[in-house]
């Protein structure tokens, strides 16, 4: 049977290549789909562990386990040790450290030597695992192991600790409370001061200055005094279990979190026991961005699956269909069903072994290629992504080839029916294709019409809950693909009615070629609805995903430049005398201005400006205040050259404003909400003041929607715990004015940049120079793009029409070898009844603009019809609070050029191949050929 | 008699190479035959003789490896590929063995698009409705070829190589694929239509029982004429 097969497959190699290409990118999609979350999730929550690092500037991968108690009951604190050191392994992360710090409770203690100024400070005694490895000696020396012969105990001390408890060294303290087994009260003498040794050591969970008022020794010697079964002394441990943050796996993450939760239900009965996990709410913000990230790649890549699937399906059905006759031969000799079905089987396995074994590593190299999407058909070489193959992605793979499997032998059932005689029967017979007769068309752009006007009804409702972490609907999402699909469909069913119409109308004053081609492309339909239906989607899908993804990324670049507001926004610290005005409430408070002209003629500064902002202003309308007003108080000037206006906002230059304001002193903008909720008129005066309740007046000069770095709405979160978009209204005045007003508050610094933004960080390295708010708006616009889900839209768009377009070309050239083969007879009749060889050419050209130009045309317009539909519930899926600006449909030229030429540079290849088939035939031998 | 007679068609030491695997296999080894006008001349032999190969020389479908063929006085051989096409489409009909129809267009429509590319003026549904009733089929004009039994198909072809009034109708085996009824059926078509519209006709047959119909008659035989029935 083995060689059957293989002699069936090398007698028709080339479908087969297709067939078994369809098979392998099943394969190796379906494999990257987990490959690649599972890299983009794992390099986020690195990513995450390293933001809270410098954020915190403490390490993320801590747990504290801490007992107090007396060990009255047997084992007790073994117990806990256990189940502290195992908590590593119950994480699956490994650990750096296992610390165990043990210490008493604090408690009175006797100098051997009085000294003058010696205080009886209450002080515990400790032991910290391993201190002698992590710590530096800074004075004094280590202490050591063993308990001295006369029975003193040698104990460092932190440098805090050594001015909290007031203590010299060598000084010895008693602690009549704390005896050994003998009853003699424990005697320490300090014989070191310990520090950090390594700053970046992540043995410190706990800084020394922490240890304040303990005295450390070996912990050897700590555990034979105080730790034993009975003892009724009080006892404090801390085990400091240190994980390896980087170690921690992203597909861990879920069973991480139920280890979480047993730890503080443990946390919560067990009141000897507090718990505490540092990452633990980074982990349960990943975990809900990985469910997100998840749907949305298998939203995004639905329509490539389908593809893919009826790619398979119908070029196996293409091979059947040429095995028709065989299969009934076959039959006819008494071989059963079973068996016929038996060897398709066999050849689908072993087809699906191939794509299995070349699926997987092409599966890696698309999750490489995925990772490093910048923007549609865009790739940066970032750092590559911690790609894994674990079992998920096999398994994955292994359901890709079991689908493939599927799609290969269930149209056999179809030939296996019946003899040679119905066969024949059938072959004549026009049999309409199911989708065609169950009008799946119809009913998938009716779902997805559905789903977008069920989405446009609730539309705000839906925008909350994902603002509130929830997942979109996956359905919704789909809508999109639905419509592409139905309408790529429902057009394969409306164009052929259209055709016939323009043939009846002009068949009369066609050329023959024109003639013929319209013909063939009315009354020879089965194969031809495959290669539009193929080509429809490819440019649809592509136009959708170029347009999808360019909107979505400029529009999130526009707002993460628009709320930026300028190239660099920062603010120094300001020193005031707020501690003098706390103790002196009738003191006026002053800030001390850091030197502004520094930025002004700093290297690499274009123009910088002084910007006030604050958005707590109170404000008196008719009818009472409005709280929470954001005031802009600028220098005109400086700010017109520094601020980045994107001009499309405004119906006016926005320098006319600001030209404006510089007549008047007291000139101010209102936000446009503002005025269409309390009526103000250019003219009006409006009293604003600060929460210290200095007031100020301006007079109304004009009004804008939009300011730089102004949100016109923001997201406040009620009572009932649900986000509300309320509006945010603004005031612009002039500085000189506010400063009148308030006083001199810190401002902001706004610079624009000459190049990029390098100089800020030398100028604030350079002179140690801390800010507290600082925005490189450059910077911003990258770490967007690295949002996972931002990053694996481009690329899934990216990837998936690559694959589509692949299939596109394979199908295509499969399409037309199939259809000139088969046309060879009927050439050749034509070339006997005086048609020549150019009239042949035109009328395949004419047939390429009726099949592939029409669908290229109509793909295009489905896809930028399905962009500015599904567009707002795209982006409100991928939305954040930082959405100022109105959606705009970025209509990317580059992308749907390019995708434009890649289609019609595959078309006029695939011309040059068929146009040189066609060259070859003989028409002597083309008539032979359909003679035998 | 034989001097006087006009020839439509005569070709002189026609030869005709084929390569085949590595090989040159000659399929026509030096042919002269002469085509009388008005007239059925009947290409006889067994399968692989060489009479189609010879046939599609004489019809301008093919170019031989050596020797002329002078049609109407015009040596073909010499023609470019688009005088070719042109000579076909205005004055040369066929008709194949296996019933050589476009599957897409219903009977009447494989009569008007050849009207069609022979650039043919007046009413070509007209003509086509023509041909179609001299066949004795004008009432299944507008059926399908499928739907059409084997001769009826073989019939639209003649009507088809007809229609544009061609000087010579090429028919290869037209009564191959028929029963005897049916094959004397379409051979008195041809019969009728020399009368009637004065056309040359050559077809190739391997049917004895046809043979005496013929005018004239060659007998191809491993590449050559086996003898002249005529002369």
């Amino acid at each position: 049977m083995l060689r059957f097969i293989f002699r069936k497959i090398a007698s028709k190699k080339w479908m087969f290549l297709a067939l078994l290409i369809g098979n392998i990118l099943l394969v190796s999609i379906a494999c990257s789909n987990p490959l690649y979350s599972n890299a983009v999730m794992q390099r986020m929550l690195n990513d995450d562990m390293d933001a809270y690092l410098l954020s915190r500037n403490s390490y993320p991968g801590n747990i504290i386990f801490s007992f107090g108690g007396t060990q009255q009951k047997n084992g007790i604190v073994q117990k806990y040790e256990t189940l502290a050191h195992s908590l590593p392994e119950k994480y699956g992360v490994k650990a750096h450290y296992q610390i165990c710090h043990l210490y008493t409770p604090v408690a009175a203690n006797n100098p051997e030597i009085v000294r003058d100024d010696t205080y009886y400070k209450n002080a515990a005694l400790g032991s910290l695992t391993d201190l002698d490895k992590h710590a530096k000696i800074i004075a004094g020396r280590m202490y050591s192991d063993k308990i001295r012969e006369d029975g003193v105990i040698e104990v460092v001390v932190s440098q805090t600790a050594l001015i909290d408890l007031n203590v010299l060294l060598g000084e010895r303290r008693t602690f009549p409370k704390y005896t050994d087994k003998n009853g003699v009260p424990v005697t320490v003498e300090v014989v070191g001061v310990y520090d950090i040794l390594d700053t970046s050591d992540t043995y410190w969970v706990r800084q020394p200055k922490h240890y304040k008022s303990e005295y450390m020794m070996p912990e050897d010697i700590f555990r034979e005094l105080f730790v034993f079964d009975g003892s009724k002394l009080l006892l404090n441990a801390a085990w400091y279990e240190v994980l390896d943050a980087h170690s921690m796996l992203s597909r861990n993450a879920s069973s991480m979190q139920s280890v979480i939760k047993e730890m503080s239900a443990i946390d919560k009965d067990d009141k000897f026991i507090t718990i505490s996990t540092y990452f633990e709410n980074i982990l349960n913000e990943h975990i809900k961005m990985k469910s997100k990230v998840g749907v949305t790649l298998w939203v995004l890549q639905a329509p490539i699956y389908i593809l893919l699937i009826a790619f398979i399906f119908m070029v196996s059905r293409q091979i059947l269909e040429t095995e028709a006759a065989e299969i009934a031969v076959l039959k006819s000799r008494g071989v059963k069903n079973r068996q016929i079905l038996g060897v398709y089987f066999t050849q689908s396995i072993l087809l699906n072994v191939v794509s299995f074994i070349a699926g997987v590593p092409l599966g890696v190299l698309i999750t490489q290629v995925l990772g490093s999407a910048n923007a549609f058909l865009e790739f940066v070489s970032r750092r590559a992504l911690p790609i894994e193959v674990t079992l998920t992605p096999i398994l994955y793979a292994l359901a890709g080839c079991l689908i493939a499997v599927i799609a290969m032998v269930f149209p056999v059932r179809k030939y296996t029916r019946g003899s040679i005689v119905t066969q024949k029967q059938k072959k004549n017979r026009k049999q309409k294709p199911l989708w065609r007769k169950a009008f799946l068309d119809v009913i998938a752009l009716g779902v997805s019409i559905y789903g977008l006007y069920s989405f446009n009804n609730q539309k705000e409702m839906i925008a909350q809950r994902i603002l509130q972490g929830e997942m979109p609907d996956p359905l919704l999402l789909l809508c999109s693909s639905l419509f592409i699909i139905g309408a790529g469909l429902l057009a394969i069913r409306v164009i052929p009615a259209l055709i016939t119409v323009v043939y009846h109308l002009f068949k009369r004053f066609w050329s023959p070629a024109l003639y013929a081609s319209f013909l063939k492309v009315l009354r020879q339909r089965s194969n031809q609805d495959f290669i539009m239906i193929f080509l429809i989607m490819t440019i649809a899908l592509g136009v959708f995903n170029a347009q999808t993804a360019s909107t979505i990324n400029e529009n999130g670049e526009k707002n993460i430049r628009y709320l930026s507001g300028a190239d660099i926004v920062l603010r120094e610290s300001w020193s005031s005398n707020s501690e003098q005005v706390q103790q002196n409430p009738s003191l006026d408070l002053i800030y001390y201005e850091p030197d502004f002209g520094v930025y002004e003629t700093m290297d690499g500064v274009q123009s910088a400006a002084r910007v006030y902002r604050n958005d707590k202003i109170n404000a008196s309308v008719s009818g009472g205040t409005v709280n929470n007003i954001l005031l802009f108080a600028i220098d005109t000037d400086d700010f017109g050259k520094t601020a980045y206006f994107d001009l499309s906002l405004y119906p006016e230059h926005p320098y006319h404003f600001l030209n404006a304001m510089a007549y008047n002193a007291r000139a101010v903008l209102l936000s446009s909400n503002f005025r269409d909720q309390y009526g103000f008129e250019v003219g009006d005066v409006i009293n604003y003041q600060n929460t210290a309740k200095d007031s100020s007046r301006g007079i109304v000069y004009g009004f804008v929607d939009y300011w730089p770095g102004y949100q016109p709405f923001v997201y406040r979160k009620g009572t009932d715990g649900i986000y509300r978009e309320s509006p945010n209204y603004l005031i612009v005045a002039n500085l000189s004015q506010v400063q009148d007003a308030f006083g001199l508050r810190p401002y902001e610094v706004w610079i624009d940049a000459k190049d990029d933004a390098g100089f800020i960080y030398e100028y604030a390295e350079e002179n140690e120079i801390r800010f507290p708010k600082f925005i490189d708006m450059e910077a911003e616009i990258v770490e967007g793009k690295n949002d996972p889900m931002l990053k694996s839209l481009n690329g899934v768009l990216t990837v998936g029409f690559i694959v589509v377009l692949a299939l596109c070309i394979i199908g295509f050239l499969m399409y037309w070898i199939l259809s000139i083969r088969q046309r060879t007879l009927q050439f050749g009749i034509y070339r006997a009844m005086g048609m020549s060889m150019r009239e042949i050419f035109t009328m395949l050209i004419n047939e390429q603009i009726l099949i592939s130009v029409v669908s290229i045309v109509l793909g295009g317009a489905i896809g930028f019809i399905a962009s500015s539909l599904f567009m707002p519930m795209i982006q409100i899926a991928y939305s954040s609070f930082d959405n100022a600006l109105p959606l705009t449909n970025a209509l990317n030229i580059t992308a749907t050029t390019q995708l434009f030429s890649v289609v019609g540079s595959m078309l006029l290849l695939s011309m040059m191949i068929l146009g040189i088939i066609v060259k070859r035939m003989k028409i002597a031998q083309a008539l032979k050929l359909g003679e035998d | 008699m034989a001097d006087k007679q006009r020839y439509m068609i005569q070709a002189r030491g026609i030869k005709r190479a084929f390569p085949v695997s590595s090989k040159t296999f000659w399929a026509l080894k030096g042919i002269d035959v002469d085509i009388p006008a008005g007239a059925l001349t009947i290409l006889k032999g067994r399968s692989g003789s060489g009479k189609t190969t010879l046939l599609n020389i004489l019809g301008a479908l093919d170019k031989p490896t050596n020797g002329k063929v002078v049609f109407n006085g015009r040596n073909i051989c010499k023609m470019d590929e688009m005088r070719r096409a042109r000579l076909r489409r205005r004055d040369i009909g066929f008709v194949f063995q296996s019933v050589a129809l476009v599957p897409m267009m219903s009977a009447q429509e494989n009569i008007e698009f050849a009207l069609r590319l022979a650039r043919f003026k007046g009413n070509r549904a007209k003509r086509a409705l023509e041909c179609l009733k001299m066949v004795g089929l004008d009432k299944r004009a507008n059926h399908m070829p499928q739907e059409l039994s084997g001769g009826e198909q073989q019939r639209v072809a003649i009507a088809r190589a007809i229609a544009h009034k061609p000087k010579v109708i090429f028919a290869d085996e037209p009564t191959g694929e028929l029963d005897t009824n049916t094959g004397l059926r379409v051979v008195k078509i041809f019969k009728d239509l020399i009368e009637k519209e004065g056309v040359t006709i050559v077809m190739t047959t391997h049917d004895t029982g046809l043979m005496e119909i013929g005018d004239r008659v060659y007998e191809i035989l491993d590449g050559k004429v086996a003898g002249d029935d005529d002369e």
